[in-house]
């Protein structure tokens, strides 16, 4: 297991404790991706941690590296598996919208996952991410902190022009940021193709 | 994890169809058993209800 996967392993109390801790910051940004996010369908939150984000948002499905931020995620109602985004275990077609929140500063192949996030949408489904912006304000900011420090300083932050690009050589077209504030983007793209019925999961 | 979620579930590297083996089973899901993948047949454990579909071997990275 490298060093990044180790500190969420070791540290997964001290990762889920941050959003109590942050609890204005977690709110804003849990108002920002709930005022985005599709308001039916079945999503997938990869890098879903302990499902604070996935919980309280209705999203069923998550994926996580992490044993114990997976385990916290299932006890918050979350349906889990260990995972990387690199290799979705999910069959193609199975999800209406796919989450990624402030986790592809830590991916070991952001264009990869990116493939993988347009390969088990539908057709027409979504791809959301939320992330830290490279130099912005509230990279700075956490940066100085020292429990963030902690995950942050296995993290590498991208510029949202190369985000949209990596997005749209995924696949993805539609791209449209829809938060830009104090550093942190939301931006959502689509997998445009014939038109189709939402999923029929019933899981 | 819920049975129903066997529908979308695949191998992680070959994108397979999964094999479930269940060991432990109550009113909230599948506790305890395997997930085999019926293409690569590498086994993914199904462990406190969360199943493992990490990468098994060197060359599925």
């Amino acid at each position: 297991m490298n060093a990044k996967r180790r500190v969420f392993e070791d540290f997964a109390g001290d990762y889920d404790h941050w959003f109590d801790d942050h609890a204005k910051v977690y709110n804003a940004q849990l108002r920002l991706l709930g005022r985005a996010l599709p308001s039916t369908g079945h999503g997938l939150e990869i890098g879903v941690g302990s499902g604070r984000f996935a919980a309280p948002l209705g999203i069923r499905c998550g994926t996580d590296p992490s044993f114990p931020l997976a385990e916290m995620a299932k006890r918050r109602g979350v349906e889990v598996t260990i995972g990387t985004g690199e290799h979705l275990p999910y069959r193609s077609g199975s999800f209406d919208y796919v989450v990624m929140m402030t986790v592809i500063c830590f991916l070991d192949d952001m264009a990869k996952v990116f493939r993988e996030g347009f390969r088990v949408l539908v057709p027409s489904g979504i791809i959301m991410l939320g992330f830290i912006v490279r130099d912005g304000e509230i990279f700075r900011h956490y940066s100085a902190e020292p429990e963030k420090g902690r995950f942050l300083r296995h993290a590498r932050f991208h510029s949202s022009e190369e985000v949209i690009q990596k997005i749209h050589e995924a696949g993805f077209s539609g791209v449209e940021v829809t938060t830009r504030e104090h550093g942190f983007c939301i931006l959502t793209g689509k997998k445009e193709d014939f038109p189709r019925p939402m999923s029929t999961n019933s899981f | 994890m819920k049975r129903s979620l066997l529908d979308i579930l695949c191998c992680p590297v070959c994108k397979g169809d999964l094999a479930l083996d269940v060991l432990k089973e109550d009113e909230t899901g599948i506790i305890e058993g395997t997930l085999t993948c019926t293409r690569c047949s590498v086994a993914y454990p199904i462990s406190d209800g969360i199943p493992d579909l990490l990468p098994r071997t060197e060359s599925h990275h």
